[in-house]
């Protein structure tokens, strides 16, 4: 079911546990596999704009390579029937349980704010915001 | 020009809660605390923290959703809304989606022509508040105080249906006096607890599409919103009629200039990418509870008018005015209590002199320097003829000094109201006396000298002749 | 000489030993925390060890013992995974990101354990933010597995199971979201217990994926495992998805019979992709329990392939949110040039964050996004519900659903980073557990090629005991979880 081949369809010589041989079979089965990726470029870029995470040029090609593999992979998930099935969100089904309305936490600033470098009375500081 | 356009509002209304506790942490709500010493752990979003829902939340928006004859959804999800902001502490704001607390529901207002308009709500939800930056004094960076962090915030969404500023201001003030009514707010906008931002689009008025709609923000007072939401149909006119379209944006309104510009971190697309939290259960709301909160509500200030306007007789506008607030309603009812006198002079007086007087020292009802038990004591000595009605207010002004009770006053001035007959009769004859050709005019026709008379014989007895004694003496002997 | 043999005690051992006044616990952890100093370097299973403080602990321990005080975990010693918050010490994740945080706060976990009287010796290494199958992924570099330092210990939980399996602490916490306990300890042959979700509390357990993390156990024997859980284990209001459910006490029965008792096998889990030496030691496992009077059923749990695809929706999805209250303003990693707020942020994550967790972020990021929302993450839940719902049906007819917990037995350090898919196939057999929220256990039950390979057990909701039942008689019958790497002996 799974887009990659099973170790077992390759029977029991493959199943050898020396580095390179594992490494040279999947990487250049991965490339006959593989020729057109899912992702490009310029979504990689947009998903990192919006995780707000650098992603440096050289890294991106691995990037887009590895991020498309993964999205294939859970592609497979199309073509599950699920018409009348209802999402979990929860293991448990329960409800939520709600706590009184009482003031259950005091000032601890200080101690909070060790972990903070940037504070100034007792703000934390940023680079200017602007509206 | 305007009469080819029609305005179509649509009003989000933030209101804070006022619960002692956050929505999902035991920290305090209070106002004005010193930065970040009513942020916990979990307000700051630390790693390993959960949240954990206030129950008074969940009651407060029940209470909101039955004022407004909304559905309460039996079961509730909050979602994550994931954008990146430094007050926002936790990358994302919990807040609700498709499965809000309270959908639908609806308010009356009066539209621009005094006639009653029904303005749709589409639906309330729960959210959290976000911190505060301040971003002058600090050398070129942003300071962020994350104790509003977690406030908990009923977003009330109204339908697109208000066609002027002036509906929309009147909607605001309506749902503005609901959450007071109902205790679940105090609706101070100074101190951010009631906030709103509009969407404000125009079309012709053979148009069937809704234009594109700009975003206001930041619309902190009654006055700020209808010079805003003008300014903006204005803008969005002068574009079409330019040959332009109006771009969807968001803009900020900025009071000095008095005008909207595009907020520059809007700008960006946001896909908020929403999903329900795994962190907390759906909210399962069952009708014994509904029915436990619906029993508790107060009287809502639609019901209190009409029975205002039923048992007190009074007229709609005088009812809808004392009504519109909780606590002058109930001052009204308790002066009413104590006093014999017509209710329509208590509404008269509180609706004038009382609150003119709490608006010039800039009071609200709780620090008034007259009591309802003062204030019923002053109309009864109306009411029995003790003085009469103008006396009454300078007894008024000197109550509302803290010169003592009415009595007291009265007493220490000597405004006792003359009353006897033969007293004014002796002083209407000295004045028809000294006025001989007044009387000669009267008598020949100008019936508008009864006035200079009355004035006369009010300046001959300082004020204090009972007026009605004195008009019917005065008409007795001059005929 | 009790010194000699100390490291090899188990907690029970231990406890038994000091309430025959045959060590003191002082001389417990001073043992191990020479072994730590000796071995640790050689297996980077610690990221931090707190000597001095249980050193103190220790002596504090000897005292209240000294005067009959007897908490159940009174001066024994035990390690938690750098992922549960600890008061006053660095709690790291294993992440660059958070290398200096020191939370101001005890997880409940360790709270429950510190009032029972345990006493930490440190802080284990994992994969960063508990995102892999190896301890490959950490910011402090691999954990090596003890049997063979070239192989991974598993992760996410490696350093955990590394420190137990090499005898330098007898007893761990770590979490699991996808089998990050019962995937290292199958590699590493001991015993690892992940309860049922909400059986554990989770707060000050830093989040990966909200709906499927759960805390549990690392030990030597399925005893212990009982013992620690127990103490572990309980609501807590501070966890919304805490369950009130009282806690059974595990020690007394333990000991039940498991005459009768249902054990299912899943058609679907022996195919072409399990280790046919792994496939016979599991088999064989289940004869000695079938020689205990359970009954072995086959049943099928046919939506069971494709939890892994479901798991990584899931789980990236949530870890793509939880992860954004990283961004240096107020804990944490901080990027030292920015020139304005958007590139603040962008450093301090982009620089903070190691390759693995980021490409989770954006994995999750991709499947929450407009237009993708219901493709992905939508489906996913459902696919959730049908493996859910395949277990539910299963566990009618069985009351344990038996197996292997890994596909092969430790693999090299290396050999699977460059494909992502690879290294996430690890979780084939244990991911369903943690979908479905049900308790899962991992016990050694042979050898394959001189490395340790695991037999899973997987219960109903809060069924822990079956679980614990049978792994506890399977022990008695067998000698795989006595075992200890040559160099560790």
């Amino acid at each position: 079911m799974y887009n990659l081949p099973n170790e077992g369809d390759l029977g029991q010589d493959i199943m050898c546990y020396s580095i390179l041989s594992k490494f040279t079979l999947y990487s250049s089965l991965n490339l006959w596999w593989r020729f057109q990726l899912s992702l490009n470029k310029e979504q990689i870029k947009y998903l990192a704009v919006l995780s707000r995470m650098d992603i440096k040029e050289d890294e991106i090609q691995d990037v887009v390579e590895k991020l498309s593999s993964i999205v294939e992979f859970v592609d497979q998930l199309q073509a599950v029937t699920t018409d009348g099935t209802e999402p979990m969100a929860h293991p448990l089904a329960q409800g939520q349980r709600l706590r009184m309305d009482e003031i259950t936490e005091y000032n601890e600033r200080d101690k909070i704010q060790l972990n903070a470098k940037n504070t100034n009375k007792g703000m934390y500081l940023v680079p200017k915001v602007i509206d | 020009m305007n009469s080819n356009w029609e305005i179509v509002i649509g009003l989000e209304i933030h209101a804070q809660l006022a619960t002692s506790s956050k929505i999902f942490s035991g920290a305090s709500t209070a106002y004005g605390g010193e930065p970040n010493t009513q942020a916990c752990l979990v307000d700051l979003g630390f790693p390993g923290t959960l949240p954990v829902l206030n129950q008074q939340a969940i009651e407060m928006a029940i209470r909101f959703g039955l004022a407004i004859d909304a559905e309460i959804s039996p079961r509730s999800v909050f979602a994550r809304k994931n954008y990146f902001y430094p007050d926002l502490p936790k990358g994302y704001q919990i807040s609700q989606l498709d499965l809000p607390i309270v959908v639908g529901g609806n308010m009356s207002i009066l539209d621009g022509d005094g006639n009653e308009k029904i303005i749709g709500i589409t639906r309330a939800h729960l959210e959290e508040d976000a911190g505060k930056s301040v971003h002058e004094g600090l050398d070129g960076l942003s300071g962020i105080d994350l104790n509003r962090a977690g406030t908990p915030l009923l977003e009330i969404v109204s339908e697109p249906e208000m066609s002027s500023a002036k509906e929309a201001v009147a909607y605001m003030r309506k749902i503005h006096s609901i959450v007071r009514y109902l205790e679940i707010s105090d609706g101070n906008m100074q101190e951010g607890s009631f906030r709103c931002d509009a969407n404000v689009s125009i079309k012709r008025f053979d148009q069937k599409e809704l234009g594109t709609r700009a975003e206001l923000k930041n619309l902190n007072s009654f006055k700020f919103i209808e010079k805003a939401i003008n300014h903006e149909v204005m803008r969005q006119i002068e574009i079409i009629e330019d040959g332009g379209t109006v771009t969807q944006e968001t803009r900020l309104y900025d009071a000095d200039l008095d005008e909207t510009r595009p907020m520059r971190s809007k700008e960006e697309a946001n896909d908020y990418r929403y999903f329900p939290d795994p962190d907390l259960q759906p909210v399962i709301i069952d009708k014994d509870y509904i029915n436990e909160i619906k029993a508790s509500l107060p009287e809502l200030p639609s019901i209190k008018k009409e029975r205002f306007i039923e048992s007190y007789k009074l007229k709609s506008t005088d009812a809808e005015v004392l009504t519109a607030s909780k606590q002058l309603a109930d001052f009204y009812e308790k002066v009413k209590q104590l006093t014999e006198i017509d209710s329509q002079i208590v509404a008269n007086w509180i609706i004038g002199d009382y609150t003119a007087a709490l608006n010039k020292d800039d009071l609200d009802i709780v620090d008034s320097k007259i009591s309802a038990t003062d204030l019923a004591g002053l109309l009864n000595k109306i009411a029995d003829q003790t003085i009469s009605g103008k006396i009454a207010k300078e007894v008024f002004d000197a109550m509302w000094k803290g010169e003592g009770s009415a009595e007291e006053i009265i007493e220490r001035k000597g405004l006792v109201q003359i009353t006897d007959d033969s007293e004014i009769e002796n002083i209407v004859n000295q004045v028809i006396e000294n006025n001989p050709s007044q009387v000669k005019d009267y008598l020949d026709g100008k019936s508008q000298l009864l006035g200079y008379f009355v004035g006369q014989i009010m300046k001959e007895t300082k004020g204090k002749a009972n007026p009605q004694k004195v008009n019917e003496i005065i008409k007795r002997k001059l005929i | 000489m009790p010194t000699q043999n100390i490291q090899n005690m188990t907690l029970c051992a231990l406890k038994r030993g000091m309430s025959e006044k045959e060590f003191t616990s002082l001389e417990v952890i001073e043992t191990l925390l020479a072994r730590i100093s000796d071995h640790g370097g050689s297996l980077n299973a610690f990221i931090t060890v707190t000597a001095e403080q249980a050193i103190t602990e220790a002596k504090n321990a000897d005292k209240l013992m000294a005067v009959g005080e007897n908490k159940p975990l009174l001066g024994l010693p035990l390690a938690h995974k750098d992922l549960f918050c600890t008061d006053g010490i660095l709690t790291s994740c294993a992440s660059k990101m958070l290398h200096n945080f020191i939370p101001p706060y005890d997880a409940s976990v360790v709270k429950n354990l510190k009032a029972s009287g345990a006493i930490m010796l440190g802080k284990t290494n994992m994969d960063e933010f508990a995102m892999g199958s190896s301890n490959e992924t950490s910011y402090y570099g691999s954990v090596k597995n003890p049997w063979n330092l070239e192989l991974s210990p598993g992760g996410s939980s490696g350093g955990s199971a590394s420190a137990v399996a090499a005898c330098l602490v007898p007893a761990a916490t770590g979490t699991d979201t996808g089998g990050s306990i019962r995937q290292p300890a199958a590699l590493t042959g001991i015993t690892g217990i992940k309860p049922t979700y909400g059986r554990v509390s989770r707060f000050g357990m830093i989040a990966f994926a909200s709906s499927l993390d759960q805390g549990g156990v690392f030990a030597r024997s399925v005893e212990d495992a009982a013992l620690l859980l127990g103490e572990m284990a309980g609501f807590d209001e501070n966890d919304s998805t805490s369950v009130d459910v009282p806690v059974p006490d595990y020690m007394s029965s333990i000991n039940q019979s498991i005459k009768g008792l249902k054990i299912g096998l899943v058609r679907q889990h022996f195919d072409a992709g399990l280790d046919n030496n792994n496939a016979k030691a599991v088999r064989e496992a289940l004869e000695v329990l079938e020689d205990q009077g359970a009954e072995i059923i086959e049943i099928d749990l046919p939506n069971i392939e494709l939890s892994v695809p479901t798991y990584y929706v899931v789980a990236s999805a949530e870890c793509s949110s939880n992860l954004s209250r990283y961004d240096g303003v107020r804990f944490g990693y901080r990027a030292e040039n920015y020139k304005d707020l958007n590139e603040f942020y962008c450093k301090t994550r982009g620089e903070g964050f190691g390759a693995e967790v980021k490409r989770r972020i954006m994995t999750g990021t991709y499947v929450l996004s407009a237009g993708y929302y219901d493709a992905y993450y939508l489906k996913a839940q459902k696919v959730r519900q049908l493996i859910s719902q395949d277990f539910k049906q299963a566990f009618e007819k069985v009351d344990l659903i038996a197996g292997p917990t890994t596909p092969s037995p430790a693999f090299a350090l290396g050999a699977k980073m460059d494909d992502p898919i690879e290294m996430y196939l690890n979780d084939i057999y244990t991911i369903g557990a943690n979908l479905a929220g049900l308790p899962g256990m991992s016990i050694p039950c042979g050898f394959v090629n001189d490395l340790p390979i695991g037999l899973q057990l997987v219960g109903k909701h809060f069924d822990e005991e079956s679980l614990l039942q049978c792994g506890h008689r399977y022990q008695q019958k067998t000698d795989w979880h006595t075992r200890v790497p040559e160099r560790f002996k």
